[in-house]
C-alpha cells in the first residue's frame, strides 16, 4: 500500500512541475535557514564537549548587574584565595590569552606569534588537553617552561626535536620547551599556540581585571551554593576596594540587600560557546523558525489551491471504498515526499551558503562532518517530520474530507475557512521582507557614508610602525631624520595612540578656570599632526626650537575649546593637570601647562564615538608608533626602504607596520558583515513572501474563478478583474508596510544612534520601498491572474 | 441580425481533438425566438457561447447586423457583448457574495453607468419582476425560481437586443419553468431576439423556430405552424 501511495505521489509531483517547484523551493529556502541554525548550534555545543571531564570544569564570572553585563576578566588574586578557602575545588588555573602576538626568537628566526596563552602550572589538571611529547603533570612546573603546538615547533625548529630548547620572548626572557601539545579532539574555547606560565606583576591587585579563571570542582558540588560562597570570599577580600571604584555604599551589608547586586557565578565550560552566542543564536532560531513556519503555511495554501484538481480523484476513490484514513495518509506521504525533496535541496543550499556563513561567524562548520553525527541527524529527521505534519496535516484532512457525492457532481465547498489566518500570515511575511529591505537600504547607506567619509586626510598615505624598544622614543630626532631621507616619505611623527587601531586610551583630570574634567591625553612628537594630515587652526605645532614645549606646552583639539566654552583664542590659556601622568613623575603636582596650539578635530576612534576633548603632550619618549606620511604612488618601494632602515633602528624587532586605510577598513568591516547578513535575510524573506503571495493568489483565484467568469460575461474587462484581485492584496500590503515602517524605524533609529557620525534618517526610503513592494506585488498578481483567466469566459464558466 | 457562415469549433485537449461544431450556417432575424435542441454533447452550448462572444470559433464568419465579429479583439468583444447581449444560464451564475441588487447592477457598473442611474434602473426592473422585497438578499437566500428571475433581470438590465438562454429551466420545477418561459415570450413580444437551448419539448413549444443539432451540425429546422410563414 505504501509503495502504491509513493508511486502515486511521485506521479503527482512530476505531473505538476510548476506547482511542485514553488512548493519545494519555498520550503527548501525555509528549511535551509533552519538547518543553518541547527548546524551553528551543534557547532557551538561541540566546544569543549569532547571529554567527559569537562562536565566538572567551570569558569568563574562576575555578573555585573550594575553595568548589565557579564565580566569574565577577573583579578589574579582571586584564584589563589579561593584555592585556600574552598575544598570543593579540585584544581584551578588562571588563563591570560594574548591573541595579537609577541615577538619570539630562536637564533635568527624572529616571529610575531599569536595565541600565546599564559596559565598556572595546574592548567592540565583542569583542561583535559593531552601532550604528544612531555609529561602533562610536570610540563609547566618551572616558571620558565612552556608547551607549544607542533606547528609552532616546525616554525622555529624545523625537523629538530624541540624538547628542552629555548625560545626567547620579547628579547628579554627565555622559556624552555617542555612539551608538545597534541591537537585537541574537538573545538576548544581557548585557542592555543604557545602555553607558558603566567607571570602576575607584583602591583596587580583587586582592581586589575584581566584574567580568566577556571576551576575543576569535585563531582556533586552544588554550583549555586558554591557561587554564593565564592562571592562572599571575594567581597571579604575586595569590597573595600571595589566600593570606591563603583561608588557602592560603605556598608557591605547594605549593598548585599540590593536585589541585583554584583556577584560571582560559575558556568560549565561546555556551555560557554552557546552562552557567548546566546543572543545571536536566539535571533537566528527565531528568524529561521518563523521562516520555516511561514514556508509551511505557504505550502498548505498551495496544496489547498491545487486541491480541486484532485477532488475528482478523491471522490472516485471514496466511492470505490477508500477509507478517509488511507486518503489522509496518502496525502501525508505526498507531503513527506515533497518535504524530503525540500530537505535535500536545502542541503545543497546550505553547502553553497556555508562558506559565507563561516566567514560571518568566524567558524569552520562543515556540513559533512555533522551529517554523520547521530544527534544532528536525529534533529534533521525531527525537523522533516515536523515540517511534513505542519505543512501537510491540514490539506490532508481537508482533501480527504470531501464528500464523494458532491465532489462527483462537481459541487464542493472551497470554503473560506482560515482565510483570515492566511491573510494574516501573508501580511506577516510582507512585514518581514519590507522591514529587512528598509533596514538593508539604511545600513548600506550608513556603511557607504562611512566608506566615503572625508577624514581630513588620505588614510592610504599614512602608515604606522610599531615601536617595540624603549630607546627608540628617546631618539625621535635621529629616527625622524633617517626616515625623511627615504624618497617619497614626506612627514614623520611619533604618537602613543594609533587612530582606528587602539581602543582604550589614557585619561586624567584637568581643570581650567576651576572646572575639573576627566579628559583623554595623547603623547606625540612634533610633526605628528603633519604626518597624520590634521591641521593646526590656531597657534603652532610643538617645535624643536622651544625646548620648554616638552614640560610646559600642550596642544588641544577644537572639542576641548568647546568643552570649556573658551571665549576668544585658546592659545596662551593655562590648563592645570590635577593628577600625575604615569610618565611624568618628576613634575610638581598640580602642574600648569600653556596651550600653544589648537588642532582641527579629527576622528581617532571610528564612527561610533564622537570627538572627545583631547590634550596632546609633546612627549615622543612614550611613543608606541612612528607615523609616516608618504606618497601613495611609490608606496611599495618606500615601504621596502622603510623596512630596511628599521633594521637599524630596532635590530631585534622585525618591523610591524600597517596602513591606516587597512585599520580604517577593519573599523567598517563589522558593518559590512552586518549588511551582508541583513542582505541574506532580505533575500530569503522576499523569496518566501513571493512564494506565499503566489500561493495565496492561486488559492484566491481558485475560490473566485466562477465569480470572475460571471463578471467577465456581464462585461468586466481584464483590467477590471486585475483591479479587483489586486485591491485585496494591496490592502494587506499597505497595512503590512505601515507595521514594517514602524519596526524598521525603531530598529534603524537605534542602529544609527550607535554612531556619532551618521546619516540623517533617510525617510524617503520608507515610501520608496513601499512603492517598490506594491509594484512587485501588482506585477506578480497580474501575471498569475492573467495566466489563469486568459482563457475565454466560456471556459471559465464551465469551471463549476 | 445574426449570420453565421461555415462556423467550426475544435477543442484540443492533450492529444484528443473534438470537433464540437462543423460548418454551421445559421441566420437569425431580429425579433425571432429560436430554440436549439439536440442530444447531449452535440454542441449546443458551444454554439450559444460563440454567438454570445464568450468563445471564439476556430473557423468561419460571424456577422451581427452586417458587422463582422469574428475578428474582434477580446476587448472589443467585451464591449460589444455588454452593449448588445444578455445571458441566462441553467445554473443561474449569480455571485453569492453580492446582493440581488448588486448582482443585477453589475453589467451597468462595468458599462460605466453612474451610481444614481444604476439604482434607478435596478429598482425599476426589480419591480417589473416582482423582486423588490428581495433586493437586499443574497442569492443563497432565494428559491431557484427567484434566482433565475434575478439572473434574467441581470440579463435585461443593459437593454440587450439579443438574449441567449442555455437551458434556463433546467434546474427549475415546471411551475417556475413556465414562469421563466412566459417572461422570455414577453421579452420576445417586446422586440428582443431570443435564442434558447433546451432539452424540453414543452419549452421548445413556446418558440417559433426550432433548430435540431447532431454531432456539431445543424440537421433540421422546424417552424411552429401558427407563426412560421410570416417569418421566413
Ligand atoms: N473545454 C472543452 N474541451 C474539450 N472538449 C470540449 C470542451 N467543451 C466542450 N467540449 C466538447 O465539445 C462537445 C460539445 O459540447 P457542448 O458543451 O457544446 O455540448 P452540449 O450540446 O451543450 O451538451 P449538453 O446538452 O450536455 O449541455 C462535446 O463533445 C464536449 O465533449
Ligand atoms: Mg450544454
Amino acid at each position: 500500500m505504501f509503495r502504491t501511495n509513493l508511486k502515486i505521489a511521485w506521479r503527482n509531483l512530476v505531473n505538476n512541475k510548476i506547482y511542485s517547484t514553488t512548493n519545494i523551493g519555498g520550503l527548501a529556502v525555509g528549511i535551509s535557514a533552519f538547518i543553518m541554525m541547527l548546524l551553528y548550534q551543534t557547532h557551538l555545543a561541540s566546544f569543549d564537549a569532547w571529554d567527559s571531564s569537562f562536565k566538572n570544569v567551570y569558569e568563574i564570572r562576575i555578573q555585573e548587574h550594575s553595568k548589565n553585563r557579564v565580566n569574565e576578566d577577573l583579578s589574579p588574586l582571586l584564584i589563589p584565595l579561593l584555592q585556600q578557602k574552598c575544598p570543593e575545588i579540585e584544581a584551578a588555573t588562571r588563563v591570560n590569552s594574548n591573541s595579537s602576538g609577541e615577538l619570539l626568537r630562536v637564533g635568527d628566526i624572529r616571529i610575531y606569534q599569536g595565541d600565546i596563552v599564559s596559565v598556572d602550572s595546574t592548567f592540565f589538571e583542569v583542561y583535559p588537553l593531552q601532550l604528544k611529547e612531555g609529561n602533562r603533570n610536570t610540563a609547566l612546573n618551572d616558571p620558565h617552561s612552556m608547551v607549544i603546538t607542533e606547528e609552532v615547533a616546525k616554525k622555529f625548529f624545523g625537523n629538530q626535536n624541540p624538547m628542552g630548547k629555548a625560545i626567547r620572548f620579547d628579547e628579554t626572557q627565555d622559556y624552555i620547551v617542555t612539551g608538545i601539545l597534541a591537537p585537541a579532539k574537538g573545538p576548544t574555547n581557548i585557542d592555543i599556540s604557545v602555553l607558558k606560565r603566567i607571570k602576575v606583576p607584583g602591583w596587580a591587585g583587586w582592581g586589575n581585571f584581566a584574567y580568566n579563571c577556571f576551576v575543576k570542582l569535585k563531582p556533586g558540588t552544588n554550583t549555586k551554593l558554591f557561587a554564593e560562597k565564592i562571592t562572599n570570599i571575594y567581597f571579604d577580600a575586595a569590597y573595600d576596594i571595589l566600593k570606591r571604584w563603583y561608588k557602592w555604599p560603605d556598608d557591605r551589608k547594605q549593598y548585599m540587600r540590593i536585589p541585583k547586586h554584583d556577584a560571582l557565578d560559575v558556568i560549565n565550560v561546555p556551555a560557554l560557546s552557546l552562552e557567548h552566542a546566546k543572543m545571536q543564536l536566539f535571533v537566528l532560531s527565531l528568524l529561521s523558525a518563523v521562516i520555516v513556519v511561514v514556508a509551511c503555511m505557504n505550502f498548505t495554501n498551495q496544496s489547498i489551491a491545487n486541491s480541486d484538481s484532485r477532488a475528482k480523484e478523491i471522490g472516485i476513490r471514496k466511492a470505490l471504498g477508500a477509507m478517509r484514513g488511507s486518503l489522509t495518509s496518502q496525502f501525508l506521504i505526498e507531503t513527506l515526499l515533497q518535504c524530503t525533496f525540500a530537505v535535500l535541496v536545502s542541503f545543497i543550499l546550505v553547502e553553497l551558503l556555508l562558506p559565507a556563513f563561516n566567514q560571518l561567524t568566524w567558524s569552520d562548520i562543515k556540513l559533512l562532518k555533522y551529517c554523520t553525527q547521530p544527534g544532528f541527524v536525529s534533529k534533521i529527521l525531527l525537523t522533516l517530520a515536523a515540517v511534513t505534519l505542519l505543512a501537510g496535516i491540514y490539506p490532508a484532512f481537508y482533501l480527504s474530507g470531501y464528500k464523494p457525492v458532491l465532489v462527483l457532481k462537481g459541487i464542493f465547498d472551497r470554503g473560506t475557512g482560515g482565510m483570515l489566518l492566511r491573510r494574516f500570515l501573508l501580511s506577516l511575511q510582507f512585514v518581514f521582507s519590507v522591514t529587512f529591505v528598509i533596514a538593508l537600504v539604511i545600513i548600506s547607506r550608513q556603511t557607504s557614508f562611512m566608506q566615503h567619509y572625508d577624514l581630513g586626510f588620505k588614510p592610504e598615505e599614512v602608515t604606522y610602525i610599531q615601536i617595540k624598544e624603549d630607546s627608540t622614543g628617546a631618539h625621535f630626532d635621529y629616527v625622524q631624520q633617517q626616515l625623511l631621507q627615504i624618497p617619497h616619505v614626506k612627514k614623520v611623527g611619533f604618537t602613543d595612540f594609533a587612530p582606528f587601531v587602539d581602543e582604550g586610551g589614557n585619561y586624567t583630570l584637568y581643570s581650567y578656570q576651576g572646572a575639573q574634567k576627566d579628559l583623554r591625553f595623547i603623547n606625540i612628537s612634533r610633526d605628528f599632526f603633519a604626518a597624520m594630515g590634521a591641521t593646526i587652526i590656531d597657534g603652532r605645532d610643538f617645535s624643536a626650537a622651544t625646548p620648554s614645549d616638552s614640560t610646559q606646552s600642550i596642544i588641544v583639539n577644537e572639542a576641548f575649546v568647546h568643552a570649556y566654552n573658551m571665549k576668544g583664542s585658546a592659545v596662551g590659556q593655562l590648563v592645570t593637570e590635577d593628577f600625575y601622568r604615569v610618565s611624568s613623575t618628576s613634575k610638581p603636582n598640580p602642574h600648569q601647562y600653556r596651550i600653544v596650539g589648537v588642532v582641527k578635530d579629527f576622528m581617532i576612534l571610528g564612527f561610533e564615538k564622537g570627538i572627545e576633548p583631547i590634550i596632546f603632550y609633546n612627549n615622543a619618549k612614550s611613543a608606541y608608533y612612528a607615523v609616516l606620511k608618504s606618497d601613495q604612488r611609490y608606496i611599495n618601494e618606500t615601504m621596502r626602504s622603510v623596512t630596511a632602515l628599521w633594521k637599524n633602528v630596532e635590530p631585534a624587532h622585525p618591523i610591524l607596520m600597517s596602513n591606516v586605510k587597512n585599520s580604517f577598513s577593519k573599523v567598517i568591516g563589522l558593518y559590512d558583515r552586518l549588511q551582508k547578513v541583513v542582505y541574506v535575510f532580505a533575500v530569503v524573506t522576499i523569496i518566501i513572501a513571493l512564494v506565499g503571495l503566489l500561493a495565496l493568489v492561486a488559492y484566491n483565484l481558485k475560490r473566485r474563478m466562477k465569480e470572475i467568469g460571471i463578471r467577465k460575461v456581464v462585461g468586466a474587462s481584464l483590467g477590471d478583474i486585475l483591479q479587483m484581485l489586486n485591491a485585496e492584496f494591496l490592502g494587506l500590503l499597505l497595512v503590512a508596510n505601515l507595521f514594517a515602517w514602524f519596526i524598521a524605524y525603531v530598529l534603524m533609529r537605534s542602529f544609527l544612534n550607535e554612531f556619532e557620525y551618521r546619516i540623517p534618517m533617510p525617510y524617503f526610503v520608507f515610501p520608496v520601498v513601499t512603492i517598490c513592494s506594491a509594484v512587485l506585488t501588482i506585477v506578480i498578481i497580474s501575471m498569475r491572474v492573467m495566466k489563469a483567466i486568459r482563457t475565454t469566459p466560456a471556459e471559465v464558466l464551465k469551471y463549476e | 441580425m445574426i449570420d453565421l457562415r461555415q462556423l467550426s469549433k475544435i477543442y484540443r485537449t492533450d492529444r484528443v481533438e473534438t470537433a464540437a461544431l462543423t460548418n454551421i450556417n445559421l441566420k437569425v432575424a431580429a425579433g425571432e425566438f429560436v430554440t436549439i435542441m439536440g442530444s447531449s454533447g452535440c454542441g449546443k452550448s458551444t454554439l450559444l457561447n460563440i454567438i454570445g462572444l464568450l468563445d471564439a470559433p476556430a473557423a468561419g464568419e460571424y456577422h451581427f447586423n452586417g458587422k463582422a465579429l469574428h475578428g474582434l479583439s477580446e476587448k472589443e468583444k467585451t464591449a460589444f457583448r455588454t452593449a448588445n447581449i444578455g445571458f441566462i444560464f441553467q445554473s443561474f451564475n449569480l455571485i453569492d457574495r453580492l446582493t440581488v441588487t448588486e448582482n443585477i447592477a453589475l453589467p451597468l457598473y462595468y458599462a460605466g453607468v453612474d451610481a444614481a442611474e444604476r439604482k434607478e434602473r435596478v429598482a425599476k426592473i426589480l419591480a417589473q419582476l416582482n423582486l423588490s422585497h428581495r433586493a437586499a438578499h443574497h442569492p443563497k437566500q432565494l428559491s431557484g425560481g427567484q434566482q433565475q428571475r434575478v439572473a434574467i433581470a441581470r440579463a435585461l438590465i443593459g437593454k440587450p437586443r439579443l438574449i441567449l438562454a442555455d437551458e434556463p429551466t433546467g434546474n427549475l420545477d415546471s411551475a417556475n419553468g413556465n414562469g421563466v418561459m412566459e417572461m422570455l415570450c414577453d421579452l420576445n413580444d417586446a422586440g428582443t431576439t431570443v435564442i434558447m437551448v433546451t432539452h424540453s419539448q414543452h419549452d421548445a413549444g413556446f418558440s417559433k423556430r426550432i433548430i435540431y443539432m447532431k454531432d456539431g451540425q445543424i440537421v433540421t429546422e422546424k417552424f411552429n405552424r401558427n407563426v412560421s410563414a410570416a417569418l421566413v
